[in-house]
């Protein structure tokens, strides 16, 4: 009953919305890197927004049978090796993408989900190296590096954003002029949303223990692995979002930043506060903001400065 | 015997479908009563939340020198101007029950705000979501 009231609801709002926006978007919606992506252009160069759509789907597609292949151009396995470095080396090496055997043991991203002995974890940390890396962990925010910087950036007056499975990138603003408006999920209660940040031309990505893991014995294990200890990390942070122009080191900042929790995070910032800014939840809840960003809350936030 | 059951089937069935249909109608026209909705050619101009806001006077501009001042406080609404020719909107006085504040020669409306408009409007102010 619920479910045919907000079906039908769906379907008059959508009714609704379609009949008066003169400017519609052209929007891409597509299936990559495992997760769902959605495009949404106003005005891009050359004016041809579908042809630009056509054309960042591709590129994104292009990437990922490339990674899959491990048959990355050099280019593109350079810029990625490029910021996974940077994202180490900000996060006192909490991101690291070595630590791909460790987390293919746990189960994540084959959907094979086992707890592995703490001998076989140990092991596994300790026989680390540059041949078994995985780019998993920055390359939707790489694809969304590229898709701006070749197909929907580079030009005042372009208007698009795109959500490459949580990895936010804003070209310029709303065509109205006023920033994108991109809301941070609740990770307390994901079905709701605890804010919303104002963009423009740049990358946001959230990272939290809830968006992916499974259940074993009664005990919850999320997909963020601590490098220290080859176990998921506890750093009593629910979730990071990290905003910042780069895409691919939002993206690996975000999960590194995660590991280290919100002490250490803020003194990152702080050292750091002309390349990223960041919104802290606590598992208890606690919302921290740094003062670079613009947020809304109808809840209470702190802000860091 | 077997026919009878299988029209008492279709009835309750009926029942169902129309009270749904009346809830869905009902869901749909229910006012929220705290949020007013500025439109001018059918956009959604503005939101006023009525709970805690200061008496404020809204300015409603037309390209061909339309203008229209709507005043709102917690109370709710009224047209305090217009240059229309029939003033029509401000004689109607306060925003009250569904009876909507009309300008037609400016093709300005002043209205509560439906619970599916404010979802919309709610939905239409957020471009991504961060998972
Ligand atoms: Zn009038």
């Amino acid at each position: 009953m619920k479910r045919l009231l907000t079906a039908l609801l769906c379907i008059l709002l959508l009714a609704s919305c379609s009949a008066n926006n003169a400017k519609n978007p052209v929007t891409r919606e597509f299936f990559a890197m495992d997760t769902v992506m959605t495009l949404t252009i106003y005005s891009v160069r050359g004016a041809d927004r579908a042809q630009a759509a056509d054309e960042v789907v591709a590129l994104v597609e292009q990437l990922a049978e490339d990674i899959l292949d491990k048959n990355a151009t050099t280019a593109d396995e350079e810029e990625m090796m490029r910021w996974a470095t940077e994202a180490y080396n900000l996060t006192d090496g909490m991101f690291d993408v070595t630590l791909a055997p460790v987390i293919r043991a746990w189960g994540f991203g084959t959907g094979e989900y086992r707890v592995p002995a703490a001998d076989e974890l140990q092991a596994l940390l300790a026989s680390r190296n540059k041949d078994d890396i995985d780019y998993g962990g920055i390359a939707k925010g790489y694809a969304s590096d590229l898709a701006s910087s070749r197909v929907l950036g580079g030009q005042s007056g372009n208007s698009s954003i795109a959500d490459f499975g949580g990895n936010v990138c804003a070209v310029g603003s709303r065509p109205d002029g006023k920033p994108w408006r991109v809301a941070v999920r609740d990770p307390l209660n994901t079905e709701s949303t605890c804010g919303t940040l104002e963009l423009t031309n740049c990358a946001a990505v959230t990272s939290g223990g809830y968006q992916r893991n499974f259940t074993q014995d009664g005990v919850t294990y999320h997909h963020i692995i601590d490098p220290r200890t080859g176990y998921p990390a506890q750093s009593g942070l629910a979730s990071v979002t990290v905003v910042c122009e780069t895409g691919a080191l939002a993206d690996g900042l975000s999960t590194g930043l995660f590991v280290l929790g919100k002490e250490r995070a803020l003194e990152i910032w702080r050292e750091n506060r002309d390349k990223f800014d960041l919104v802290l939840i606590e598992e208890n809840g606690a919302l921290t903001v740094t003062d670079g960003l613009s947020f809304t809350s109808d809840r209470a936030f702190e802000v860091a400065s | 015997m077997k026919k009878r059951k299988h029209t008492l089937e279709i009835i309750i069935a009926a029942v169902f479908l129309i009270s749904s249909a009346t809830a869905l109608v009902i869901h749909l026209n229910r006012e929220s009563r705290g949020v007013i909705g500025v439109y001018r050619d059918g956009v959604l101009l503005s939101t006023f939340t009525l709970d805690g806001i200061e008496p404020l006077d809204y300015e409603v501009v037309g390209e061909n020198g339309e203008m229209n001042l709507v005043h709102i406080d917690s109370d709710g609404a009224r047209m305090l101007l217009a240059n229309c020719p029939d003033k029509l909107c401000v004689l109607h006085g306060k925003l009250a029950g569904n009876e909507p504040i009309i300008c037609l020669p400016n093709r300005v409306v002043v209205k509560w705000l439906s619970a599916a408009e404010l979802s919309a409007e709610t939905a239409s102010r957020t471009d991504a979501t961060l998972p």
